[in-house]
């Protein structure tokens, strides 16, 4: 199925006033250690559509975490903008919800207590909320037990209903399933997208994982190491819902070689640059 | 493990602590036996003259009298100590004004702070009651300080994208990370409270400390060593209070599997 109609181009314009859409202009992050600078992040121009999945792979050190931490306005960008919806990103905020690589739960306090975190901290009553998210992400009747007490892949969903119970317009996630086992894994991303297709967020995933990269998402971002930018966009037009079972088609393979033959690539490069 | 094996582990875990105070008991009396400490009394003199001194209502009033003097002081370091702890420790604006003084301060031992005390105090129990703060004030607030510099920033952006203020940061993540750290500053602070405590009452017209001074001034040395042994019990003691009623807020840490 087409939806090229749906799936900007990084130049492209905004098509609809959904909450969510992200704006990077001429984002630069230099790092500067012991005065030796490092580019980070150089010059990435992005639009990402309010609702869209997009996906970032690249090796390690590629600058992907900082791009995120960029968005989420955990860090400020050397030079360059990020607008979410036309405002300008100065600061961590309610809007962007971030789940970590290794989960952030707060271990002193419950899974229900972390989960009602958000609410209650903007003073809204969040009765009965907690219990539904628990059960929507299939951990129902963990809510009194500490962070510590739950599997690393119930810990995830813990942290994703924290999330949700804040209901951010963009969702964060940095490498969100790597520590997980491979099964454990598979089912987080099937049950991820059971999630993102209810109510459209828009998803900022990064993984060094091409497979998941593409099974999760609309596009595929592909970024160089050293410094970062982002060399490739592959769009994914698999029909939606999907589940694992599209991983084992040709049109999903062709995608795969694709993004693949581009990451081995910027390997090579990088190996014969000396990196 | 068999249940019989595990009830074994536990009696052998209660003996530990008396082995322990047996073996010092042992050591003492062998240390006396073999006229290597002077004339410092054996565990035998010891015992009998303790068996006068527990019910004497001279060495009640002592013990009253300590306690009084360092409830006081502990609680207002606690009270003074946290919280300017978490402002060095979050704020390096607090941290380059405040620290430098403080760690000047900090190595005075409780003797050298006896002549000030007397100058600038107008009785004596309240120099003393400034010295036991003092013991139980460093070790309190430098705790703090480290606790709060260990917490992982990343708590602190879960948070702040969850849309936490940065008071709302304070109280959610850098209190709760930093009160494992709090915690031992406490149990530290009440033992070094103690000690501060017992040397300033040396000056004192009540006290533990008092105590001892005047059991060593009339010659009496069984006396002497009972009250350091009561001082040494309740210094313990109240660590070990302190240490219980902490543990109870800080069921978290221990659920890590």
């Amino acid at each position: 199925m087409s939806n090229d109609n749906q799936t900007a181009s990084d130049a492209g314009v905004r098509p609809d006033n959904q909450d969510g859409s992200i704006q990077m202009q001429n984002l630069t992050k230099i790092y500067d250690p012991d005065g030796e600078s490092v580019t980070a992040i150089d010059e990435i121009e992005l639009n990402i559509e309010a609702g869209e999945f997009v996906s970032l792979v690249g090796p390690s050190g590629c600058g992907k975490s900082t791009l995120l931490d960029c968005i989420a306005g955990f860090i400020e960008p050397t030079y360059g903008h990020i607008y979410v919806d036309g405002t300008r990103v100065d600061g961590p905020g309610a809007d962007r919800g971030v789940v970590f690589q290794e989960n952030r739960l707060l271990p002193w306090k419950t899974v229900r207590e972390n989960i009602n975190l958000g609410p209650k901290m903007r003073s809204e009553t969040i009765d009965g909320r907690a219990e539904e998210l628990l059960s929507k992400m299939g951990i129902e009747g963990t809510g009194d037990q500490y962070p510590t007490e739950l599997s690393g892949g119930m810990q995830q969903r813990a942290e994703i209903a924290r999330l949700l119970a804040n209901d951010p317009e963009i969702m964060l996630m940095d490498e969100p399933f790597s520590a997980l086992d491979a099964l454990t894994k598979e089912i987080m991303q099937e049950l991820l997208l059971e999630i993102w297709e209810e109510d459209n967020r828009t998803v900022v995933f990064i993984t060094h994982d091409v497979e998941e990269a593409i099974f999760l998402a609309d596009r595929v971002l592909i970024m160089t190491a050293g410094p970062g930018r982002i060399k490739e966009t592959i769009d994914v037009d698999i029909e939606r819902p999907r589940d694992l079972d599209v991983t084992t088609t040709p049109q999903f393979n062709e995608l795969k070689e694709e993004a693949l033959g581009h990451i081995v690539e910027e390997a090579r490069e990088a190996m014969e640059s000396g990196q | 493990m068999s249940v019989g094996r595990g009830r074994d582990a536990d009696i052998v875990e209660l003996f530990k602590p008396v082995a322990s105070i047996t073996g010092l008991v042992i050591v003492w009396y062998a240390l006396v036996e073999a006229g290597m400490v002077g004339g410092l009394p054996g565990p035998v003199p010891v015992a009998t003259a303790a068996v006068g001194l527990i019910p004497n209502p001279e060495v009640h009033a002592s013990l009253v009298a300590s306690l009084r003097h360092i409830y006081v002081p502990y609680v207002l370091a606690v009270v003074i100590g946290v919280p300017l702890g978490i402002a060095i420790g979050w704020n390096q604006n607090c941290n380059d004004l405040v620290f430098p003084s403080l760690e000047i301060l900090r190595p005075v031992p409780p003797i050298a702070w006896l002549p000030i005390v007397i100058l600038v105090f107008p009785t004596t129990i309240q120099g003393i009651m400034f010295i036991t703060f003092l013991g139980a004030f460093f070790p309190v607030i430098l705790n703090t300080v480290a606790g709060v510099r260990s917490i992982d920033e990343d708590y602190v952006r879960a948070v702040r994208c969850l849309g936490g203020s940065r008071w709302q940061v304070i109280r959610e993540v850098v209190v709760p990370a930093a009160l494992p750290s709090i915690h031992t500053g406490l149990i530290v602070g009440m033992g070094l409270a103690w000690i501060n405590l017992v040397a300033a009452e040396m000056i004192a017209s009540e006290g533990l400390g008092r105590f001892v001074w005047v059991s060593y001034t009339s010659g009496t040395f069984p006396n002497i060593l009972f009250s350091v042994l009561i001082i040494g019990a309740l210094g313990y003691a109240s660590s070990e209070v302190v240490r219980w009623l902490g543990n109870r807020k800080l069921q978290w840490t221990n659920q890590t599997e």
